[in-house]
């Protein structure tokens, strides 16, 4: 009799790249909770996987296993989901929870709380109620909010956060540290981007949300003053020599699809990635794809203008990425993986970022009008 | 000469001054605001100058249109003090239904009979045929010209260097009269002014949602609309928020800078005959020689400029907005924002 796993979150862009993966290295059966929207919540699983493997590089008959192994649930984590339980068959195995808000402004934060938090609570409610062998959590490296120095794989405790994203993820961080019944693992990714062979990616938040605003932020000043951004440098208080830790999707489902039939007997592991730009070269790429001259680094912020406050105010978010040097230890991680810890395929480096801020912005040109300045 | 003249600048440069006095001369009629509330602030130019030709009814309803961003300030009683329609009376047109962009202003601007004046158009446009909207915009500015028995109309709207562009290829022998005013005293008058306010809002929106939020109700793109700017979505405004809401002189600094530099490209093809450049502040400084030199060229062969040159001067008044009242930092920033605007003045030998 095959395993059987349920999955939270499997049409989100780590969730879908979770199921592929599991789909390749197991013979499991998936039961994915999958809200319904226009669309069953069936077919909105099927197409969303299907686009991944079109996307990727996926064997194509993936498709196939979709129909016969990966089962679509309906279900809303901000609505009730415990009596799930009853509709899911027994021996569930693994539980991956997946599912996240990825907002951040503040409008959202009651919702955000509501997804990221009380959804991780109903979440291990449910895997409680199944019996399930072992938790699995796909939580954020961000976690560690404005520490710096080396980041160990180890619960959050004392944690200054930037914002309410990630002050949601450590508090549903707590809520499986205090699980005494259940086996968990907790999978922190760093700064999630697209498949590192074909680019795709399916959710523009993180990098993609700060090129998006960078790319916004020309645009309302170009409307204002043609040519005035490509001129003068947008000045940031930032830390140009700290590593950004971009990670492509298909790693972090890989390895933590690995590491969950590992023999490894640790909880926490960083999914990140040992070999990336640093902030002022991935700046320069970022700008540069824009079409902007790199950002002038200034000591201080009483050197901006009126221009780089506002800019910097509309990227606030992004700014906990952006400074103070982290170095997030892969221990647990590489012991886990062992051999399969070679990463050398998913480095990500100037040379090679402009490839993925190139591949999103073919792909906003697609998906987004744009209203030509009304002169 | 030419018997079409538009009055061209940058926002808040003073040119409303130059309506309101040429709006009692003899000879001319003074449209103001016109082009203003027909592009909804500036913000829908292309669509007052559609490249087909279009009929009188098509016309009609650009001309008398009920736009979404200039109504929406009068909903919430936050409206240009431009606006001389009275909408908060139990008038024809109302805040609730909204008022036509040619009553806004341009119509109250030359009669109180405006009600009327706007069904009389309404009858000459509804008759027309096909035509290009230069022609129609031609047959609209000398109907009403002979309607007052002027020979000469005047067309002023805030902020038209925008328009200058499209004012230049639909009325090529049209004259331009250029107000200039430093800029960072106009850049303060600016973010004084709601409409200037509305407008870089609207850019601002406009840039994240990849649509005009006030012409689309495509609203794929509002997760990344930053909390500050709900406020000024059609769906959810807030006259407080927006009366709140505080932009930066230096911001306007560079908005006049574009509009500086965008708009002498396009007076540099102009020919010479055509334009007049005139410093506002000379206008208040050297009132006499600077309007007599101004009816010149507006209206250089009337016989009544001497008496309507003695009867206007006296109401020419020094205004308030002075950039040296900023304290020193807004003042640095405001100066660095205004540099490319004066810089590419200066090159046309106009410097403060």
């Amino acid at each position: 009799m095959s395993e059987k796993i349920v999955i939270t979150g499997g049409t989100g862009f780590v969730g879908t790249h979770l199921i592929l993966e599991l789909l390749e290295q197991s013979d499991a059966e998936l039961f994915c909770l999958v809200r319904a929207k226009n669309t069953s919540a069936e077919q909105r699983l099927h197409q969303q996987l299907a686009q991944v493997i079109q996307g990727s590089d996926y064997a194509p008959a993936l498709i196939n296993q979709i129909k016969e192994r990966c089962h679509a649930i309906e279900a809303d984590l901000q609505g009730e989901i415990t009596s799930l339980a009853q509709s899911i068959p027994s021996g569930i195995s693994q539980f991956w929870h997946c599912a996240a808000s990825l907002n951040y402004e503040e409008r959202f934060a009651a919702e955000i709380y509501d997804i990221n938090v009380e959804g991780t609570r109903k979440a291990l409610t449910l895997a409680r109620a199944l019996n399930v062998d072992c938790f699995n959590y796909v939580s954020t490296a961000y976690v560690a909010g404005r520490n710096t120095g080396v980041i160990l794989e180890l619960p959050m405790a004392e944690v200054q956060s930037s914002n309410v994203y990630e002050k949601s993820k450590v508090e549903a961080e707590q809520l499986i540290y205090a699980q005494q019944d259940m086996k968990y693992r907790i999978f922190r990714p760093s700064i999630v981007i697209g498949h590192s062979r074909t680019y795709h990616a399916i959710n523009f938040s993180g990098m993609y949300g700060f090129l998006r605003r960078l790319i916004q932020f020309k645009g309302m000043m170009a409307r204002v003053q043609r040519g005035y951004l490509e001129r003068e440098s947008i000045c940031m208080n930032v830390d140009p020599d700290v590593p950004i830790n971009l990670v492509p999707v298909d790693k972090v489902a890989k390895q933590a699809v690995a590491i969950a039939y590992s023999d490894s007997s640790n909880t926490i592991f960083h999914l990140t990635n040992p070999t990336v730009p640093n902030v002022g070269e991935a700046l320069a790429v970022l700008f540069s794809t824009a079409g902007l001259p790199p950002p002038k680094i200034v000591q201080d912020t009483t050197q901006y203008a009126w221009i780089d406050e506002k800019f910097n105010e509309k990227i606030e978010f992004y700014k906990s990425y952006l400074t103070g040097y982290k170095q997030f230890d892969r221990s647990a991680s590489n012991a886990a993986l062992g051999e399969h810890a070679d990463t050398t395929r998913y480095a990500v480096t100037a040379n090679n970022l402009n490839e993925y801020c190139d591949w999103y912005c073919a792909k906003l040109a697609q998906t987004r009008s744009q209203v030509p300045v009304s002169r | 000469m030419s018997n079409e003249i538009f009055v061209i600048g940058t926002g808040r440069c003073g040119s409303t001054l130059i309506s309101n006095i040429l709006n009692h001369h003899p000879n001319i009629l003074s449209l103001s605001e016109f082009f203003t509330f027909v592009t909804d602030l500036g913000t829908l130019i292309p669509q007052a100058f559609p490249a087909m030709e279009i009929d009188g009814t098509q016309f009609w309803q650009i001309v008398s249109g009920i736009y979404a961003k200039q109504n929406i300030m009068l909903t919430h009683d936050i409206a240009m003090k431009e606006v001389l329609y009275p909408y908060k009376t139990d008038g024809r047109f109302n805040a609730s239904t909204g008022v036509p962009a040619i009553l806004q202003t341009t119509l109250p601007h030359m009669t109180a009979e405006y009600d009327a004046l706007f069904d009389q158009i309404h009858a000459v446009i509804a008759a027309r045929g096909m035509a290009t909207a230069e022609t129609h915009y031609h047959a609209l500015f000398g109907w009403l010209a002979a309607h007052f028995g002027k020979s000469i109309w005047v067309e002023r709207s805030g902020g038209s260097l925008r328009v200058i562009e499209r004012l230049y290829q639909h009325f090529p022998n049209a004259k331009f009269l250029h107000i200039v005013r430093d800029g960072r005293d106009c850049a303060l008058s600016m973010q004084r002014h709601n409409g200037f306010k509305m407008v870089l809002l609207v850019f601002q929106i406009i840039e994240v949602l990849g649509v005009d939020p006030y012409e689309s109700n495509d609203r794929s793109w509002q997760d990344d609309l930053p909390d500050e700017l709900i406020s000024f979505l059609p769906e959810s405004f807030s006259g407080n928020d927006f009366l709140a809401y505080d932009v930066p002189p230096s911001l306007y600094g560079h908005y006049w800078s574009g509009e500086i530099i965008a708009g002498l490209e396009v007076l540099d093809r102009i020919p010479v005959t055509q334009q007049l450049t005139l410093q506002y502040e000379s206008i208040l400084t050297d009132t006499r020689s600077t309007i007599e030199h101004m009816i010149q060229f507006v209206s250089p062969d009337s016989s009544t400029n001497a008496a309507w040159c003695n009867a206007v001067i006296s109401s020419v008044k020094r205004p308030t907005a002075a950039w040296q009242t900023l304290d020193a930092q807004e003042q640095s920033r405001l100066n660095d924002a205004c540099a490319p605007g004066f810089a590419a003045l200066t090159k046309r030998g106009i410097q403060w």
